[in-house]
């Protein structure tokens, strides 16, 4: 279109005006229009030959040179005589023919098809600024952050742009601690976007972006033409830190560079914690400066949600620095812990740390096996089968069994973990002495239904409604398959597979006077607006009766004071608990793995008042491996600190010097 | 009336009245009035009401260049002020962008430090803090009372400092 009007113009010019004159100031339009040249007008004829002189200088002289005016001097006057009015008719023409296409065009720009150009034009001033929208944070129940997003410098390059690639690799490599061959082929890369660096740290961040500004503005602060870093930009990128560093790491879960959570919470509460991008119109001239007064569209960015989790922060540090220590003494592959405020079913504290390896400290572990894994509880599953016996009234608690040390059922003989004559043993004694045998014969009076009944009301093989992904929800035979030995390794503990949150749930329903609470990670969220939406309070649910509860927590209160869970005792206060024992199922075959156990304790405190509950579980502990070793002092040491974080007083009924 | 009507117009009254009086008399005093009376002539103002037109022709002329070039300086000078204003508001956009991003690592920063293990390792490693090997708890006599001032936190809460999200919020990020 430019160029045709430019030949236009110059034709034009060539064409129709009539060449400047020195002698004549008139304008064209004046001698067109003049009338027949009178006698006084001769001089201005004579100047015509100069100017056609002029003319000869043109492109379009040569034709007239054919034209024959030259040719034949003697008719060039009255030749030329006639020369105005045609030009003028010719101008005309030629101005409406102009003036016509333009009209036209004109009308099928602006009427008939205006949307490319606009468009074009549109995108040629207007910038759309993509504003990405701060993910929320992850707090703890204090306000301290567990996880948050913070401003991160990332470096890119369009292949296409990048014009000197060797020079940038060898320029940005030791910036950016990288491979400058790698870095070449990623700038010669097909397409037109690629990431060199993503999510710096920020002193690397700030060195290169240093670096850049020096290479690439010049002295005033202009950029430069050309550069070794040309078509290589850095951009602004959100990236999720921990600023505890791996504290309740299989907890929180993790985020991707493009901050979208692929584990744990941060998974589990994406949507929430995403927010909404914005974005930003704003009419920019050629140098990027914004045009004043332009148009500025903005749809604001909205913060994502805030979580605030029922966790404390200093117990959830505490519990994993005591399952660090009790994994480096006993040198077990794993532990695991929970602690809740069985009253409200909060989850004070969920820790899951794994041996490091070639003999390096232990590390927090990747998966939150408390709720992932699911392992065989052993003894402190009976507490469910006494519960039972006592809630349907099989057995009161005063009433006295004669509990042999072995007991045959079906084809397994079951025995106790020390040989002893048969004993006259209440259910609390069985309770205490942890007794397999005594248990068994408890069940088998309870009956293989209601044994199976009471497990799955306690919560066993159900989801506990954290809705964690990826939760376990355990595993426990159909009653219609249990085998002979079914009743005899059920309620021990053995056959039947938990994770760590439901067997805590279990004991909370002790704690809680036979209510079921659910359990709570997420005490409340915030959103953008600071505004807080509690989480749903779920009504309790009663599994047993508040009598049964309480004569259950006298028993498991003796466990600890007098029977295998006395390393679980707390000065000034009583705890209630119950320790486990159990071997580890096969991953390859039936059966179990010889000499690997599962150690367990799982309790409550003070067991008048119950504030906190805890189960602790040690995988495969070498040396020792009862709960009662292991897993008891682990839970005396982690209640005690909570005890006094949580400011839970000792019950006054207990004296100040009496020995524990 | 105009001067030459005065004294062309005959009253025609008064010489049907002086019908009888000479003619003479008549015409001296006609001559008479003539040699007193200056000769007169009608003035041709078309050239004053031109010129005068001219005038607020060109009066008006040079008003309208006048406004024109105030406008166009205004317009220019307000153009100025609103591009000084953009790059003003361009420049706080970007500070108010660095600030909050400064903000947010500072807010990492402050997490850091108060994160348990490294409050564990400056105290055990450069202040030489010991764990106890055990707890000793203290009883209050029987009947102690506490001071009404003494702000503590219900049982079941670690912390005593209740912080309104509300007023937290607005400092986390923009988009609120």
């Amino acid at each position: 279109m430019g160029d045709n009007q430019a030949l236009l113009g110059c034709w034009f010019v060539s064409t129709v005006l009539p060449p400047p004159s020195r002698t004549s100031r008139q304008t064209p339009r004046q001698r067109v229009g003049s009338p027949p040249r009178s006698s006084k007008q001769p001089q201005q004829l004579r100047t015509r030959p100069k100017q056609s002189q002029q003319l000869r200088t043109r492109p379009t002289q040569p034709r007239r040179q054919q034209s024959g005016f030259d040719r034949h001097p003697g008719h060039a006057s009255s030749l030329r005589a006639g020369d105005p009015a045609k030009r003028l008719v010719a101008l005309l023409v030629i101005v409406l023919l102009v003036f016509l296409a333009i009209a036209i065009r004109t009308a099928y720009l602006q009427v008939i098809s205006p949307d490319a150009y606009v468009a074009a034009g549109i995108e040629q001033r207007l910038t759309p600024i993509d504003l990405p929208a701060d993910r929320g944070s992850i707090f703890d129940r204090n306000g301290d952050e567990l996880a948050m997003s913070v401003p991160s410098k990332t470096v890119v390059a369009d292949p296409l742009l990048v014009a000197h690639p060797v020079e940038a690799a060898a320029f940005l490599a030791p910036l950016l601690e990288l491979d400058p061959a790698a870095l070449e082929a990623d700038m010669r890369a097909k397409g037109r976007f690629v990431y060199l660096k993503r999510q710096m740290t920020s002193d690397m961040g700030e060195r290169v972006e240093a670096a850049f500004k020096e290479l690439t503005l010049d002295a005033k602060g202009s950029p430069k033409n050309d550069h070794p870093l040309k078509g290589v930009s850095i951009r602004d990128e959100p990236t999720r830190v921990r600023p505890a560093g791996d504290l309740g790491r299989s907890l929180l879960g993790g985020v991707d560079p493009d901050g979208k959570g692929y584990s744990g919470l941060e998974a589990q509460y994406d949507k929430a914690l995403l927010g909404m991008p914005g974005q930003l119109l704003i009419e920019r001239d050629r140098d990027g400066n914004t045009i004043a007064a332009g148009e500025q569209r903005l749809s604001p960015a909205v913060r994502g949600q805030d979580l605030v989790l029922t966790i404390d922060r200093s117990l959830q540090y505490e519990v994993e620095r005591a399952l660090s220590d009790a994994i480096a003494s006993s040198q077990a592959k794993g532990a695991m812990a929970v602690v809740m405020n069985p009253r409200t079913g909060e989850v004070l504290s969920m820790a899951n740390m794994r041996a490091g390896k070639d003999g390096n400290p232990p590390v927090s572990a990747g998966s939150n096996s408390a709720l992932v894994s699911t392992f065989e509880p052993g003894s402190v599953n009976k507490i469910i089968t006494i519960a039972a016996a006592l809630e349907e009234g099989v057995y009161k608690s005063i009433d006295v069994l004669t509990v042999p040390d072995s007991l045959q059922v079906s084809v397994h003989s079951f025995t106790d973990h020390d040989p002893h004559e048969p004993m006259p043993w209440t259910l609390g004694d069985i309770l205490s002495k942890s007794s397999n045998v005594g248990t068994i014969m408890v069940a088998q009076e309870v009956g293989a239904k209601t044994v199976d009944d009471y497990l799955r009301k306690f919560g066993l093989s159900s989801f506990t409604g954290l809705g964690f992904p990826k939760e376990s929800r355990g595993s426990m035979l159909d009653l219609s398959e249990w085998t002979g030995t079914s009743i005899g390794s059920i309620p021990i503990g053995q056959g039947v597979a938990v994770n760590a949150m439901q067997m805590l749930g279990a004991f909370n329903i002790i704690a809680n006077d036979g209510v079921a609470i659910a359990p709570k990670l997420v005490k409340t969220t915030v959103d953008s607006q600071g505004v807080e939406n509690p989480t749903a309070i779920v009504e309790g649910k009663r599994i047993i009766s508040e009598k049964t509860a309480n004569e259950v927590v006298r028993m498991l209160s003796r466990a600890v004071a007098e029977g295998t869970g006395d390393k679980a005792q707390i000065d000034r206060y009583t705890v209630a608990g119950k320790t486990g024992t159990a071997r580890k199922p096969s991953e390859t075959s039936r059966g179990y793995v010889e000499g690997a156990y599962m150690a367990s304790f799982a309790g409550f405190v003070p067991a008048e008042n119950p504030e906190l509950s805890a189960i602790v579980v040690i995988d495969e502990p070498v040396g020792g491996f009862y709960g009662g070793q292991v897993a008891a002092p682990v839970f005396a040491q982690i209640s005690q600190y909570a005890l006094r974080l949580l400011r839970i007083p000792p019950p006054s009924n207990v004296a100040a010097d009496a020995p524990r | 009336m105009s001067p030459l009507h005065a004294t062309v117009a005959p009253d025609h009254r008064q010489s049907r009245t002086n019908i009888g009086e000479p003619r003479v008399r008549r015409e001296q005093e006609a001559q008479q009035q003539q040699t007193l009376r200056p000769r007169l002539r009608v003035v041709d103002d078309s050239n004053l009401r031109l010129g005068a037109r001219r005038r607020r022709v060109r009066l008006l002329g040079v008003i309208a260049i006048v406004v024109v070039v105030a406008s166009l300086f205004g317009l220019a000078a307000l153009h100025a002020v609103l591009i000084q204003g953009q790059v003003r508001v361009d420049t706080l956009t970007k500070q108010v962008a660095e600030e909050q991003a400064n903000y947010q690592l500072l807010r990492r920063k402050v997490a850091e430090l108060e994160s348990p293990q490294r409050v564990v390792d400056e105290a055990v490693g450069r202040l030489g803090m010991i764990k106890p090997e055990r707890v000793n708890y203290l009883t209050p006599p029987a009947g102690a009372v506490i001071d009404a001032n003494t702000q503590l936190s219900p049982p079941g809460s670690s912390s005593n400092l209740e912080r309104p999200w509300a007023t937290i919020k607005p400092y986390l990020g923009v988009g609120s």
